[in-house]
C-alpha cells in the first residue's frame, strides 16, 4: 500500500485508506470478529512493542479439557503504549513444537523469536497472554508498518494516547 | 543494461518505480499461505460432535459436510474429506481423531482449528471448535444477524487440510467473514484452490473432466405403441477427448443393454424405461443421462383382430399380436399406428394366420414380415385360387410332374407345368420361367430350369441354387 501511496496525493491516500478501513469495520472473520484498534487498546491491559526473545514450549492443560501445547515467549519490551512500563515480561501463546510435534491455531499467529510486534496483552498467572488472540499481535516490518496492512506504528502510538488520555 | 539505453535518464526512476509496482502486485497475486504441511492420505477422515444449541444435529452434520465437500468438488486437488460420524470428543487434544465440535462460549472468535503435524511434516490430527454463544447459527437459509455454519466450517476445514490465511480479501481463506449471513465462502476463489491444489497436486485422473452427455430422442416421458420402434439419439462430448457421441452406451432399466452408438432403433418391452445413455472417457470418468419412456402394453388377445378381418370390407382396422393398428389412409397409404409403412398403398388390409397381407396396386398380395414386404402373388392367402385344383398344401417332397399333376403351397397357389414347360402359377405364368419339374420342399417352390439348374421361388424372384435337387 505504502508503494502504491507513493504516486498519489496524501489526500487520494487518506481517502483511499478510510474506505479500507470502512470495509474493514462491517467485516467480522471466520476466525474472529475483528475488533477496532481504539476498542483493542480499551481492552487489554498492556500495550507494548516489544520483541520475544526466547521460547519455552510445554503441555498443558486448560479448564475445557483441551491439551495444549502452549508456548511461554519472554518479551523485551521496547516502549509501553498501555499499562505499567516494564523491561520484560512473559507471554503465553497456544501452539508451538515440543516432543516432535507442533500445533498450530488458525487463531493465533506463528510467533518467532526476533519478530518485533505490537502486543495487546491481558493479565494472566503468571504470564500474559495476548488480549483477543491473533489480534493481539500485530507484526511490524522495518518500516514499522503491521503486516499485510497499512496501519503504521505511529498511528497506533496515536490510537494508544487516544485511549488512554 | 542494453534493455535502458531507449529511455532517458530523466526517465529511468520512473520505470524503476512501476517495475517496484509491478513486482509488489506479482508478489500479490498468491495470497494463500501453507507452510507446506499435508495429510499422508487423500481421504482425511473427520467426526462431528453435533450438540449444538442452535442447530438440530442432522442439520449441523449437513452443513459440516456441504462445507467439507467444497474442497474436493471445486477444486481438482487429490484431497478429500470424508465425514466418519458421530463423536462424543468435544476437546482439542492430539489424539489422531479429527474432531468437529461446538463450544457454548465467547472468546471473540466464531470457529478455530488447531491442526497439528509430525517432524516430517505431516499432518495428524485437526479439531474443529465453533463458539456459539456469541453468535447465532444457521444452515442453509433465513439467516439474521447470524452465520451460516457451512459458510464457516469450509473456512476451518480449509485450515484443517494444511491452509493459513488468505490476503486476498474475497478469497474463503481470508482471515474475515465480508458479513452476517455471508454465503460467498461456499465458493472456493481461485487462490483457494490454487492454494489446495499446491497442498495437493491433481493427479492425472482429478484433472480430467467427465464427459457431458445428451439425449436428444426419445424425449423424456414420450409415451409408444407396443411393438413400436423407438429411436435413440444422443451426443457425448469430453473436454480431454473431443467427441464420444458413437462411444454411448444405451440401457434399458427393464431391457438392459440397448446397444452403442449416438443413433439406434429398438423395440421395447412394455412397461416404464428409465432408459440411460452413458459414456466413459479414456480417463475412466463416466457421464450419464437419463430419461423416461413408457410403451404400452400388448393388447390382450381379446383385443387382436379375429382371424380373417379385412380392411375395409369387415373392419376398419385391424390389430394385430403386437398391439399395432393396421388402417389404410385416405391416399390409399397403409398405416402401421398412423404411420406408412415403406410408403405401400393398398385397397385391401387381410389378417390371416396371425399375418398381415395386402392387396397391392399390381392386384398381389403382400406379406408383412415385419421389415419389408414379400409378395405372395394374385390368390387371397388362407385361400385357393378358381383355376386351382384347391385342396391342402401339398406334402413335402411333392415333385410335378413326377409325383404329382400339382402342387398346392402355403398360401393355396397352385403350381403346374404347362404343355410348353411354361411355369404357371395359379394358370399364370410365372416369369415366364419354363421348367421340366416343380419340387416342394420344405414349404418352398424349386423349379429345374432349361439350364438344369434347381432356382427356388422367393416369393419375388428366381434364385438359382444350383444344379443339385434341393
Amino acid at each position: 500500500m505504502a508503494i502504491i501511496c507513493a504516486g498519489f496525493s496524501q489526500r487520494t491516500c487518506a481517502v483511499a485508506l478510510l474506505a479500507v478501513c470502512a470495509a474493514a469495520s462491517i467485516a467480522f472473520a471466520s476466525d474472529s470478529r475483528p475488533v477496532p484498534l481504539a476498542e483493542r487498546i480499551q481492552g487489554a491491559e498492556v500495550v507494548v512493542v516489544a520483541t520475544p526473545t526466547s521460547v519455552d514450549p510445554s503441555w498443558r492443560e486448560n479448564g475445557f479439557g483441551d491439551r495444549l501445547i502452549v508456548s511461554r515467549y519472554v518479551l523485551q519490551v521496547h516502549e509501553t503504549l498501555k499499562g505499567r512500563p516494564a523491561q520484560a515480561m512473559s507471554l503465553d501463546l497456544d501452539g508451538g513444537t515440543l516432543d516432535g510435534m507442533t500445533l498450530r491455531v488458525s487463531s493465533s499467529p506463528a510467533l518467532a523469536p526476533g519478530e518485533r510486534a505490537v502486543f495487546f496483552l491481558d493479565g494472566g498467572n503468571g504470564a500474559y497472554h495476548a488480549h483477543l488472540k491473533g489480534q493481539g499481535i500485530l507484526k511490524l516490518d522495518d518500516q514499522d508498518v503491521v503486516r499485510g496492512s497499512s496501519l503504521t506504528l505511529g498511528e497506533i502510538r496515536r490510537a494508544a494516547a487516544a485511549a488512554t488520555r | 543494461m542494453g534493455i535502458l539505453r531507449p529511455f532517458s535518464r530523466r526517465l529511468l526512476p520512473l520505470w524503476l518505480s512501476g517495475l517496484a509496482l509491478f513486482a509488489f502486485l506479482c508478489a500479490n497475486l498468491k495470497g494463500y499461505s501453507t507452510n507446506g504441511h499435508t495429510w499422508g492420505t487423500n481421504q482425511v477422515l473427520y467426526y462431528v460432535n453435533a450438540n449444538s444449541i442452535w442447530l438440530s444435529p442432522s442439520a449441523a452434520v449437513s452443513a459440516i459436510q456441504l462445507g467439507a465437500q467444497a474442497w474436493s468438488s471445486q477444486s481438482h486437488a487429490n484431497i478429500q474429506l470424508v465425514y466418519a460420524g458421530s463423536t462424543n470428543g468435544s476437546s482439542l487434544t492430539l489424539n489422531n481423531k479429527n474432531e468437529v465440535f461446538f463450544r457454548n462460549d465467547s472468546n471473540g472468535f466464531v470457529g478455530e482449528t488447531y491442526w497439528w503435524y509430525d517432524a516430517s511434516g505431516r499432518l495428524v490430527d485437526a479439531d474443529v471448535v465453533f463458539h456459539e454463544s456469541g453468535l447465532h447459527y444457521y444452515t442453509g437459509s433465513g439467516c439474521s444477524g447470524g452465520v451460516y455454519l457451512e459458510d464457516v466450517a469450509v473456512h476451518e476445514l480449509g485450515h484443517a487440510l494444511g491452509l493459513g490465511h488468505s490476503s486476498v480479501p474475497t478469497a474463503t481463506m481470508e482471515p474475515s467473514l465480508p458479513g452476517y449471513c455471508d454465503l460467498t465462502q461456499m465458493s472456493l476463489e481461485s487462490d483457494d484452490i490454487a492454494g489446495i491444489e499446491s497442498l495437493y497436486p491433481p493427479t492425472s485422473t482429478t484433472r480430467n473432466t467427465a464427459p457431458a452427455i445428451n439425449i436428444s430422442s426419445p424425449a423424456n416421458g414420450s409415451s409408444f405403441g407396443s411393438g413400436a420402434s423407438v429411436t435413440f439419439n444422443g451426443s457425448a462430448t469430453d473436454k480431454e477427448d473431443g467427441n464420444l457421441s458413437s462411444s454411448i452406451g444405451w440401457t434399458s432399466s427393464i431391457d438392459g443393454l440397448l446397444g452403442y452408438g449416438s443413433s439406434l432403433n429398438r423395440v421395447l418391452s412394455a412397461g416404464t424405461h428409465t432408459i440411460t445413455a452413458s459414456v466413459r472417457d479414456s480417463g475412466g470418468l463416466s457421464g450419464s443421462t437419463q430419461v423416461a419412456v413408457n410403451v404400452a402394453a400388448a393388447p390382450s388377445s381379446s383385443s387382436v383382430s379375429a382371424d380373417g378381418t379385412t380392411v375395409p370390407t369387415t373392419a376398419s382396422q385391424i390389430v394385430d399380436t403386437t398391439g399395432a393398428v393396421w388402417t389404410i389412409g385416405s391416399n390409399l397409404l397403409v398405416l402401421r399406428n398412423g404411420a406408412s409403412v415403406l410408403g405401400w398403398q393398398t385397397t385391401k388390409i387381410l389378417w390371416k394366420s396371425s399375418t398381415i397381407y395386402v392387396l397391392g396396386m399390381d392386384s398381389n398380395w403382400w406379406q408383412w414380415a415385419g421389415s419389408s414386404w414379400v409378395n405372395v402373388g394374385p390368390t387371397t392367402p388362407g385361400t385357393t385360387s378358381a383355376t386351382s385344383g384347391g385342396g391342402a398344401t401339398s406334402a413335402d417332397g411333392t415333385m410335378v410332374p413326377t409325383t404329382a399333376s400339382q402342387i398346392v403351397d402355403t398360401t393355396g397357389a397352385v403350381w403346374t407345368i404347362a404343355s410348353n414347360l411354361l411355369v404357371l402359377r395359379n394358370g399364370g405364368t410365372v416369369g415366364g420361367w419354363q421348367a421340366t419339374k416343380i419340387l416342394w420342399k420344405s414349404s418352398t417352390i424349386y423349379v429345374l430350369g432349361m439350364d438344369s439348374n434347381w432356382w427356388q421361388w422367393t416369393g419375388w424372384v428366381w434364385v438359382n441354387v444350383g444344379r443339385t435337387q434341393p
